[in-house]
Order: structure tokens, then sequence, then C-alpha cells
């Protein structure tokens, strides 16, 4: 059967997804399904109605952050939620690791940001294709092993630490 | 004192709201939602859930899936009778309670 299904419900829903990703994983499901109820069979027009009147998947992804104080379990972990001290040191492990153990401290730092709660999935998906580049730059000799290990690590570390920093090291 | 009296005075009374819309009839999300917000009682959909879930949780407030008349089917929220004890209680305490807090700052007469 052919998804008929218009895109911009598909995106929002996408959206919605990623913004709600800190959330307790039931009230993440709950967000996202009665959300979706009220979308579905939804031409596009009538879609972009709806999406208008339920507003920014941001400000909804906000407003469930107010009514949710920080007892919220990272997701799909039983690990104790990694706060803000634990993602700064994220960020310095990447940055600092990524300068005194080249390679292995990169790895390292990346895991850490994994676990952290202050970066996106999307942010860490991101962050990771890094070290794809890194294996890649060897075929290209050993300068280049150096020039990607020495700038682009520490230059990720940065990048993630400035965004998390902006909004108080809060995905 | 904080600043934001409104913020202090919704956050009081949003889950008793809720449990007035729904002792009149079950209803899903969106139209809960629909409802609080042009209350003012909530910021959005969002502000919502992490509502619903407290109530359920409380056993105030239970859910059930039911197809709609136009398709998809959605998940209704209704009370249950602790939910209805506690909202009874909670009507018996604020006609008087307003009464008395209307009593003690009356309204600005001065000039």
């Amino acid at each position: 059967m052919t998804d008929t299904t218009p895109e911009i419900t598909t995106v929002y829903l996408a959206q919605l997804d990623t913004e709600l990703d800190q959330l307790p994983e039931d009230l993440h499901r709950d967000i996202v399904n009665g959300i979706r109820e009220e979308l579905e069979g939804l031409d596009g027009e009538a879609a972009a109605a709806r999406i208008q009147q339920l507003g920014d998947p941001a400000f909804i992804a906000a407003g469930a952050r107010a009514e949710t104080p920080n007892q919220a379990p990272l997701v799909g972990t039983d690990a104790p939620t990694p706060g803000r001290a634990f993602s700064i040191t994220a960020a310095v492990i990447l940055i600092a690791g990524s300068l005194l153990i080249p390679g292995l401290g990169a790895v390292a730092g990346l895991v850490f940001v994994s676990q952290a709660k202050a970066w996106s999935r999307r942010e860490k998906t991101t962050a990771w294709p890094t070290v794809a580049l890194m294996s890649a730059a060897g075929v290209g000799g050993a300068h280049l092993v150096v020039l990607v290990g020495y700038l682009v690590f520490p230059a990720v570390g940065v990048t993630l630490a400035v965004r998390a920093q902006g909004r108080g090291w809060r995905a | 004192m904080t600043a934001d009296v409104g913020a202090q005075l919704r956050k009081g009374v949003v889950e008793y709201c809720i449990l007035g819309l729904l002792d009149r009839e079950p209803m899903y999300g969106w139209q809960l939602s629909e409802q609080l917000v042009q209350a003012g009682l909530v910021a959005s959909i969002g502000t919502l859930y992490p509502l619903l879930g407290r109530l359920r949780t409380q056993g105030l407030v239970t859910a059930f899936n039911q197809p709609s008349a136009t398709g998809p089917v959605r998940k209704y929220y209704r009370l249950t009778p602790l939910g209805r004890d506690q909202l009874n209680a909670f009507r018996l305490q604020w006609g008087p309670f307003t009464a008395s807090v209307h009593r003690l700052i009356g309204e600005d007469t001065r000039d």
C-alpha cells in the first residue's frame, strides 16, 4: 500500500521526535502518538493548518520539559542521568583527548559525548563521521592523519561545547 | 514573592481543570489541549502530556483507545472514581477559598 501521508506531516513528526529526544520514553511516545493521531488522515492543506495550531516542535518540547523537572531519565538507559558536569567533561575529553592521544582520545571523547545530555541525537550522530574521516585520511598519508586528528576532532569538540554552552548545557 | 503570579496560579489549578473537563466527557489529547490553551492554562500540547501522565500515575485519570468517526484510533482520557472524588473535594474548597481571598484583597477602589 502506498503511504499517502503528506510530506509536511512526516517532516513535522520527525522534527518533533528529535526535539523530544531527551524526555522520558513514555512521555515522548505519548506526545508523538497524540499528535500523530491528530494529523492522521489529513491532506496537506488541512495538516498545515493543524500544524500551525499545534506550534513549533521546539516550543512543544520546551513546554513538556518545563513540566518534567529534572527527574527525567535518559531515554533507553538505566544508568544515572549524566548532567551538566558530565557533558562538560565529555567536551573536554574530546578536545584534550584528541590532542594528547590522537585517535584513541578522540574516540573516547565521542563515546562520552554520546552518553551526555547536552546534545541532541542528531548532533551526536553528526559528530561520529569524523572518525571515518580520520580513517579515510590514513589513505592520504600520515600528515593528513595528523591534520585531521589535531584539527578536526578538537574543532568538533569546541563546536559542541559552544552549542551546549549557548543553551545552558541542555539539548 | 514571585513576580509571575499568573504562572503560580495556573500551576495550582490546572490539574483540577483537566479533571473538570474530563468530568464532562472522555476527551483526547488535542481536545483537552485546545480548551486549556484557549483558557490560558497551558502553553501548548507539550505542557499537557506531563500533567496527564501525573494524573494517570496518581490513579485520577485512565486512558483507553477508541476509533474516531473520521478514522484514526485515538487515545481518550477519562476520570476514575478517585479522580471524581478529588475533583469534588476541590470544588468544595474552591468557592470558599476564592471568597476568602477576595475578602482579603478586595478590589482596588483608589483613584
